[in-house]
């Protein structure tokens, strides 16, 4: 069946079967390959997406769930060229190592702070807690979380 | 001078392509005709192969090639003992072991056709368990050997029984610890393709590129030059993505035959079932100790699972009979230390590569002899350190040693800031604990090539092209060797770019392992920065007229003592270079090799360029009622020579610490005769961000004489004391020992009802022996 929606603010449409995944739809017919398969059961969380600003496991949805919906990817995080406050915070804190995580990591992180633009520590350990990194033992990364949030509450301040 | 390239806090060069999801690891390549390829993997531990049937599998339209062992050339691979097949020959020997594979034009059209490969096994009796599988007339996992054992190290370094029988104390207790996954979030994989001139290209994110270039031409029984490996971006590899795996030539042999490129991504059952998970160890230690805590003897006997083929665990179990000798100054030692097959999963090296094991005996072992003579293990530690220009029980030349240092620092750090050590009415306590580790930066035996090449080629446009067969699986060796290279050539950082690798192109390097990158590779990528500093400062000294002793180059701009007003750039010196007849290619390409001498037969011998050295403090606390272990905080102090890189040296120690934590309280590969207990990640506990502890890192820089700029590996070396400490501060915490991991709550609370029933009935069993 044919399905419309939305990805990284533009629209799209799509022919899609009941098997198909929605990390299929985005990595084969869209092209966009930040979206990491890492277990395809939901269980480490690189392949997160946010549909309407919530994260998923894009590894457990149908793609027909993705039919009138807001799918954000890391691809549609930088704008003109210039990456997000969350993605700078990753870089200064050196929140990446090999990287498979990170698309997955930067979209989980990134729905909390849209909720939540002060974040305690155990907001963002239970936000980030069903996304696996196996390289920087999670430190650099709840760093990187707590600058981005300062950093977005000092730009509006 | 101060530099700004070393020692600073350098953002990894290839970040920025992460952060946006543009780095292109091997499954977002495209190719052209590429089919999908799958593997039928056996369902049994051990079985006997009666018939094949592929007629069904054949009928599946898209279905382009179909193999089993009678297509591939029937040779075998491997490291040390090459007795790995293709494909399965006559038998199967794991659960996982590879038994046929189909190309096809898509994924689900390859399953389809595995699904109706008709295999008729008849079952063998298993062997799971090394001590068994010893035994004498155990069932033979490989029929043309004359029983299960692998290999087997018999080392004496002076007289154990003299040294026994005068020792105030002697010690013996049994610790075991098990397999874990290297669980690299990437899933292992390559895509083969046949050129019409009759070469394979591959890409596959190897740690150890050119050696698995030469493995694959092994079991494809064709000239290694015949092969070139390209690495796309690594999603990490921690030891399990050094050396090859059966689906490289399974993949190189199905696009042959179907003429079209082929893929392999494994999944991640697939890669739990397959993977090359750590060693597991049985350790017999026994230790010998003099009333003023002097540490005299260390004997071992370590009997160690295999699983079903060798791949690097006999190396594994050598660095596991050899390396704590060269913690301590111990006056002697022996170790005899067995690998033994069995039908479990293939073990190998992951981050550590045996020495963890060992330290996790020995330094719990420390504790337990120490509480038991009434020292402090903290002193009783740094009165034995091995220091700098020790040269050790194995001749090893100790150049740099900072491990007093970390012993001392960690100690104190962690005694500050604690929380009470009793809480909630006696149901929690808390305790802290200490252990020390030491390791390699690099790895000779015998006459081998321990080094490392590099090439840099300067363009006219004043940008510089690093080369290097060292792979960088996210640990950022890339940005270390670009900060080396800036500092040694004097141009900006965002001038350098590190090349990919492609064995074609880049120069031969060993790869990945022993924490031998930013040591021995660092260390070519310097020798090369050199020497093309030298051919631009000759040249610009001919374009000036100014001494070439008179030259220097800062920021991509040579300056002159003689004249200041001097401002000549690299981007011109360059020109002139390539674009006239001045006859200077602005390229160097190096190999280096470190200065020592490699183990003997008996292996004796300096065999590492560097030695590192470091300690872990950690704050844990026990739960007395559900025996649930929370690790607090850790102290990590490393000897690491010099600092790079501070931020990647920093997310090294953190990510050692996570998988060490990991290791000692929650991961474990379970087998039940043979079948494992848990597929894909379910059933298997990795930390998370809710686990982790705070860590502090404490940076002892001890100025190594051969590394660059003294610079020593810190990869493997963070991982190392983590668990043993651990193990150290829950008896410090609560009066209980584990010695074998992992360290469940289940354990813990059964460790502590025997300690109250015990402490009810009689006084506790002393561990001494004699």
């Amino acid at each position: 069946m044919k399905i419309e929606f939305v990805v990284n603010g533009e629209s799209c449409a799509a022919e899609v079967d009941s098997a198909m995944r929605l990390i299929d739809l985005l990595r084969e017919e869209l092209r966009l390959t930040s979206v990491k398969e890492g277990c395809g059961a939901g269980e480490c969380g690189a392949c997160t997406v946010l549909v309407d600003g919530e994260p998923v496991c894009s590894c457990l949805v149908p793609a027909v769930q993705a039919r009138g919906r807001d799918i954000l990817t890391v691809e549609g995080l930088a704008k003109d060229g210039q990456l997000s406050v969350l993605q700078q915070a990753f870089l200064d804190c050196d929140a990446v190592q090999c990287g498979f995580c990170t698309a997955g990591m930067i979209l989980t992180a990134h729905a909390l702070l849209m909720k939540k633009d002060n974040p305690t520590d155990e907001d963002i350990r239970t936000a980030l807690a069903g996304n696996i990194c196996r390289c920087t033992g999670y430190v650099p990364i709840e760093r990187a979380v707590r600058a981005a949030a300062d950093r977005i509450r000092a730009a509006r301040s | 001078m101060k530099s700004t390239n070393l020692g600073v806090k350098q953002v990894f060069i290839d970040a920025k392509e992460k952060v946006t999801g543009t780095a292109k690891y091997l499954d977002d390549m495209e190719f052209p005709n590429l089919l999908y390829g799958k593997i039928l993997r056996s369902p049994h531990p051990h079985a006997r192969i009666l018939h094949i049937d592929t007629s069904k599998a054949e009928a599946v339209p898209g279905v382009k090639a179909i193999i089993t062992a009678k297509d591939t050339p029937g040779r075998k691979f491997g490291m040390e003992i090459p007795d790995v097949d293709v494909l399965a020959v006559d038998k199967v020997r794991y659960v996982g072991d590879e038994v046929a594979a189909v190309a096809a034009d898509t994924e689900d059209i390859a399953e389809e056709a595995i699904s109706r490969i008709e295999v008729e096994y008849e079952l063998l009796p298993v062997v799971d368990d090394p001590e068994t599988a010893m035994k004498p007339g155990a069932p033979l996992v490989h029929e043309n050997a004359k029983n299960n054992i692998a290999k087997e190290y018999h080392l004496s370094r002076g007289n154990v029984e003299a040294d026994f029988a005068s020792c105030d104390y002697v010690f013996e207790h049994e610790f075991s610890t098990h397999r874990v996954s290297g669980l690299y979030l990437e899933p292992f994989g390559a895509v083969a393709w046949w050129g019409s001139d009759g070469r394979l290209t591959m890409w596959t994110g190897l740690q150890a590129m050119f050696q698995g270039r030469n493995e694959l031409a092994r079991a494809l029984g064709i000239d290694p030059s015949r092969i070139t490996l390209k690495s796309p971006y690594v999603g990490g590899g921690f030891g399990a993505k050094i050396w090859l795996r059966n689906f490289h030539p399974i993949a190189a042999i199905l696009a042959q035959k179907a003429g079209q490129p082929v893929k392999i991504v494994l999944t991640r059952e697939e890669e739990q079932l397959t993977t090359r998970p750590r060693v597991a160890p049985r350790m017999h230690v026994k230790l010998g100790m003099m009333k003023d805590g002097t540490m005299v003897c260390k004997e071992s006997k370590i009997i160690a699972d295999n699983g079903a083929y060798s791949w690097a665990a006999p190396k594994v179990l050598l660095n596991m009979a050899m390396r704590t000798d060269c913690l301590y100054r111990f006056k002697s030692s022996k170790a005899d230390a067995y690998l033994v097959y069995t039908n479990l999963i293939p073990t190998s090296g992951f981050r550590g590569y045996g020495n963890s094991q060992m330290h996790f005996a020995l330094e719990s072992f420390i504790d337990m002899c120490c509480r038991e003579i009434g020292l402090d293990p903290v002193e009783v530690r740094l009165k034995n350190a091995i220091r700098q220009g020790d040269v050790t029980l194995h001749k090893w030349k100790i150049r740099s040693c900072g491990l007093s240092e970390c012993v001392e620092k960690a100690s104190e750090a962690i005694k500050r800031d604690r929380l009470p050590a009793v809480d909630q009415g006696g149901r929690i306590r808390r305790g802290i604990g200490v252990a020390c580790m030491t390791h390699v930066s690099g790895n000779r035996s015998g006459e081998k090539f321990d080094g490392s090449s590099a090439m840099i080629r300067i363009h006219e446009d004043g940008n510089v092209f690093v080369f290097s067969g060292e792979a960088d699986l996210g640990q950022g060796s890339k940005t270390v060797f670009a900060q080396i290279a800036a500092e040694t050539l004097g141009v900006p950082i965002d001038t350098i770019t590190l090349m990919p690798i492609d064995t074609d192109v880049s120069p031969f390097c060993l790869g990945t392992y022993s924490s031998r990158v930013t040591t021995v590779g660092g260390k070519a990528v310097q020798l090369a920065a050199q020497q093309v500093k030298t051919q631009v400062l000759d040249l610009a000294a001919n374009m000036t007229g100014h001494p070439v002793q008179s030259l220097t180059m800062e920021n991509g701009v040579i300056h002159s003592s003689e004249d200041e007003n001097l401002t000549l750039s690299l981007k011109e010196v360059a020109q002139k270079a390539i674009r006239s007849n001045a006859g200077v290619p602005l390229t160097a390409y190096i190999t280096y090799d470190p200065p020592t001498e490699g183990s003997d037969s008996e292996f004796y011998g300096d065999y590492s360029s560097a030695y590192t050295y470091g300690a872990h403090a950690v704050e844990v606390e026990v739960d007395t009622v559900t025996g649930k272990v929370k690790v607090l905080r850790v102290v990590a102090a490393h000897d690491v020579g010099k600092a790079i890189n501070t931020l990647g040296l920093q997310g090294q120690i953190t990510g050692g610490v996570a998988q060490g934590v990991g290791w000692c309280l929650y991961e474990n590969m379970q087998f039940d005769k043979g079948q494992p207990l848990s597929k894909g990640l379910h059933g298997y506990t990795l930390m998370t961000i809710a686990d982790m502890p705070e860590v502090q890192s404490i940076i002892v820089e001890t100025n190594d004489p051969i590394g660059p700029y003294g610079a020593k590996g810190v990869g493997e070396p963070t991982l190392i004391p983590t668990a043993p400490a651990i193990a150290n501060a829950i008896e410090n915490a609560c009066g209980i020992r584990i010695t074998d991991l992992p360290i469940t709550p289940e354990k813990v609370y059964q460790a502590l009802k025997a300690v109250q029933k015990e402490t009810a009935e009689s006084p506790r069993i002393p561990i001494r022996t004699e």
